[in-house]
């Protein structure tokens, strides 16, 4: 017996396949057949078994079917828990870097209309320095300053957002290294499972692209950290251990996302463990 | 292949990817499409009426777009979720596209699909059927 997408052809006898869209791709996806036995199909074939009339319906009939399937294993790939995640931190980060530019820039144009201001000796943050400037500029520059100080409460609410998800999507690593930078981490990798066939060694040099393939194609020292840089355990630690603070980390992070992906719930002796072992890595060296 | 001048035109519904129109027909890009670009320096496959194209690696279906313009019917393989929605989109519009979302590199892995009769690489060869195998191989 052969089986095609519209029916089951028997010696000549077919039997037509009748059910909704969602049952016909069920059907096609459970069929399996090695490639053999397998007899190619006519398409006048699925005309004698009443499948359809002419060619052209052949082919409606086909690409209807192909679409329906298409579209489910797009929205079953969407669904998967960590695609939206991606989207929520790269937009993250995008939108940091639109702050930063815009508020260079105004602050140049600032500059010109007050030719007496100067940042030199005052320790003024960015966002107040925008404050001022939406406080004292007329027209456009007021406008920009507004749009920054806007853009900058949007980030907040989404830099929550991507905590926040990232807790339910990866606990094990957000737990180890914060929800923000276990996003981040995902977005450099392109998925959890992405991130959870990373070795650690790649972990450890995630987003310290450059500094990576320069030290491969010239005699430059090799990056000792990437991402996992932001963790207070790596950029707190003594220079001369941080590669190794870093090392451990990575490998940590490696067996968490793995849980992550595999299992999906926190898992507190592993959590504990890895704790210790990240906190004891400094003691070890001191004098 | 349809040309005027040394512009390369595809006879379909326009607007796919806000292409130029030239005599109600769909200019074909060498610069947004690889195939076209073949055809530019003379080494493109002659597409005629009757063909059926297994087009692995669709992506959006700009290039697929105008090779159905030509042939018969274009199976389009494509693995990716975002650019499979254009291309769904792309197939909608068009009777003669049917879009497989499958891994093209490993055949042997879409069951479901080799069954339709349509997929298999290999089945197509050993039936020595009429084929043009365009696959825009990324890296």
């Amino acid at each position: 017996m052969q089986s095609y997408w519209f029916g089951d052809v028997d010696d000549g006898r077919c039997t037509l396949f009748i059910g909704d869209s969602n049952a016909i791709i069920d059907r096609i996806r459970s069929i399996s057949v090695s490639m053999d036995s397998f007899i190619p199909l006519e398409w006048d074939q699925a005309v004698l078994c009443g499948a359809c009339s002419d060619r052209i319906d052949y082919l409606a009939r086909l690409q209807a079917v192909c679409i329906a399937d298409a579209e489910r294993s797009i929205r079953e790939q969407y669904a998967r828990k960590d695609a939206e995640l991606l989207q929520m931190v790269r937009t993250l980060d995008e939108i940091d870097t639109v702050i930063n530019l815009l508020s260079e820039r105004a602050a140049e144009w600032y500059l010109v209309r007050h030719p007496s201001f100067s940042r030199k000796y005052r320790r003024t943050p960015a966002h107040v320095l925008v404050k001022t400037m939406r406080e004292k500029s007329k027209g456009a520059l007021g406008r920009v300053a507004v749009e920054i100080e806007q853009l900058s409460e949007t980030r907040t609410f989404l830099a929550k957002e991507v905590s926040a998800r990232a807790n339910s999507v990866m606990p094990n690593t957000s737990a180890l290294i914060g929800g923000l930078v276990a996003a981040r981490l995902l977005s450099h990798a392109g998925g959890l499972l992405l991130l959870s066939r990373l070795p650690a060694s790649a972990i450890q040099v995630l987003g310290a692209r450059t500094a990576l393939f320069s030290h491969l194609k010239t005699r430059s020292p090799c990056p000792k950290h990437g991402i996992i840089f932001q963790h207070r355990r790596v950029h707190n630690a003594p220079r001369n251990i941080r590669g190794k603070v870093a090392r451990v980390l990575a490998g940590k992070i490696a067996i968490a996302a793995r849980l992550d992906y595999f299992r999906g719930v926190t898992a507190p002796d592993f959590l504990e463990a890895a704790q210790e072992r990240i906190d004891a890595v400094g003691k070890r060296n001191e004098p | 292949m349809i040309w005027i001048g040394d512009v390369l035109l595809s006879q379909g519904e326009g607007g796919v990817y806000n292409e130029r129109m030239l005599g109600g027909a769909r200019v074909w890009d060498p610069h947004r499409s690889k195939m076209s670009a073949l055809y530019h320096v003379g080494t493109g496959v002659e597409l005629k009426t009757g063909m059926r194209v297994l087009y692995l690696g669709a992506a959006n279906g700009t290039t697929v777009s105008h090779v159905a313009d030509y042939v018969d019917v274009v199976y389009a393989v494509e693995f990716a979720p975002r650019p499979m929605q254009d291309l769904l989109e792309v197939s909608r519009r068009r009777r003669n596209v049917i879009p497989i979302m499958a891994d093209a590199a490993r055949p042997n892995s879409m069951p479901r699909w080799s069954k339709l009769s349509i997929c298999s690489i290999r089945m197509w060869l050993s039936l020595n059927r009429q084929v043009l195998l365009f696959g825009i191989v990324r890296s």
